[in-house]
């Protein structure tokens, strides 16, 4: 029973639907819930003004998280912070066994998701090749495995050009093959 | 705890790694997340000669029920390779669940209800961890964002039975308590004296926020630790014998020169010396 129960409270911290059926009809719901008695009168304690608190703040510790990986990305793609926080309220995390820190490893995870939201006309057409260089150079600098990324464009030099301030408009596709390792990354272009 | 007394500390970050191993002020004592060092375990060598440590886990889930799961081993072991290590003086985590028996990583802590139920899973863990680790640990009291109301016992009563079942020992956040005491209305000072003084192995500070659109007090971590902190901590002069003092931050992370100064401001009123 407490395993159920606990099931049932992360989903409500973490799903928001559970958490909308929970708030809409809680005698309803916890009828529908496996449960003792016991249980129910816990559930029912929980007041709904700071379960949303919480969730709310789930989801913005996973995005200060996030975002300190990916700082140069954030510059040319301002919205990712909104898909990622759609994205996560429909995919919780599961547990995972890993040596990175938990916004590299969200990062990670999230990367397929977060790439597509910078595929967008109105947005450098790098910034999908720039994100995954954050993500993936992030990563190997603290794991130390080795991640390749086949880029349209040299990143690189993008990279050094918005450290130093400067918004690059319009830079030539120049193809390039980038290998990260623990080291820092090596990069080769491609004909 | 009557175990020598380290002093007061900060919460290790990496960007002070470099003034804490060259010269100048430092805190008496790290406070280091094992979880920091899962990639690299050699990079807490120089720390571990140079400070005395403890350590302070957040993701083991302690009250996750069943979960024994091969990811938590894992994590487990890892913590254990880093105590052999670098033999902190303590290990702690929270009294919390961070991952739901089907394998949701919540990212943060959740509270769990101080039943009866949980008493036991946690009790049972706690034994676990003290096979596995060999080093005291500590469990911590949590900013609670929510309660489970008049159905679940007082979290000092929880306290006192999980020591008294284990033997393990208590890591006091009192920022935690509190915000606890101000969100859930109860008296702070009142409420300290009834967990259990004799297990206080670590007290906790920081600063936190108050939410401005509902008032809500939220332990960020982000500012000084405030003069109630304080107060409380003066009351527990005489009462309880903590080996470290922490102060933590995780936001607005200023200079080591200022943190090791807020840690000695807490070490002053500890040992009642004049600000």
């Amino acid at each position: 029973m407490l395993a159920a129960f606990q099931d049932l409270l992360g989903l409500l911290a973490t799903d928001a639907g559970t958490r909308a059926r929970f708030a809409d009809d809680r005698e309803g719901f916890l009828r529908a819930f496996p449960s003792d008695e016991g249980d129910r009168r816990l559930l029912r304690a929980i007041a709904l003004h700071d379960l949303a608190r919480f969730a709310d703040g789930l989801i913005a510790k996973r995005w200060q998280e996030v975002r300190r990986v990916v700082p140069l990305s954030l510059v040319v793609a301002p919205r990712l912070a909104v898909a990622y926080r759609t994205w996560l309220a429909e995919h919780p995390a599961p547990a995972q066994d890993t040596v990175l820190p938990p916004g590299p490893a969200e990062a990670l995870r999230a990367l397929p998701t977060l790439a597509g939201a910078t595929l967008h006309p109105a947005l450098a057409a790098y910034a999908p090749d720039l994100l995954s260089f954050e993500v993936l150079s992030a990563c190997s600098l603290i794991d130390g495995a080795g991640r390749r990324l086949r880029a349209g464009f040299a990143v690189h030099d993008i990279v050094a050009d918005l450290r130093r301030g400067v918004l690059p408009m319009d830079p030539p596709p120049v193809p390039h093959e980038y290998r990260f390792e623990r080291g820092g990354a090596q990069h080769r272009r491609l004909t | 705890m009557t175990d020598t007394f380290l002093g007061a500390g900060i919460g290790y970050r990496r960007v002070h790694r470099d003034a804490l191993l060259g010269v100048g002020p430092r805190p008496d004592v790290l406070e280091v997340m094992p979880e920091h060092f899962f990639a690299a375990p050699s990079d807490i060598d120089a720390l571990a000669v140079a400070y005395p440590l403890v350590f302070h886990a957040v993701g083991l889930s302690i009250a996750t029920a069943g979960h024994d799961d091969t990811i938590a081993r894992a994590r487990l072991a890892r913590v254990a390779e880093l105590v052999r290590r670098a033999r902190p003086a303590l290990c702690s985590d929270h009294l919390a669940l961070t991952v739901s028996p089907r394998g949701i990583d919540l990212g943060h802590l959740a509270p769990v209800p101080y039943t009866e139920d949980v008493l036991a899973v946690v009790s049972g863990r706690m034994s676990r961890w003290q096979d596995v680790l060999g080093v005291p640990i500590a469990l911590e009291n949590i900013a609670r964002p929510f309660t489970f109301g008049a159905a679940e016992m007082p979290e000092s009563e929880f306290f006192t039975r999980l020591v008294d079942a284990t033997g393990c020992g208590m890591l006091l956040d009192l920022t935690n308590l509190l915000y606890n005491a101000r969100n859930f209305d109860l008296d702070a000072r009142a409420e300290l004296l009834h967990y259990p003084m004799h297990a206080v192995a670590a007290v906790h500070l920081a600063g936190g926020m108050r939410s401005a659109t509902d008032g809500f007090w939220v332990d960020s971590h982000s500012s000084v630790v405030e003069d109630d902190s304080l107060a409380l901590l003066a009351a527990l002069r005489g009462r309880a014998w903590p080996r470290v003092l922490i102060v933590e931050r995780d936001e607005h992370v200023p200079s080591l020169l200022a943190l090791t100064a807020e840690a000695q401001r807490v070490a002053a009123v500890w040992r009642d010396l004049p600000p």
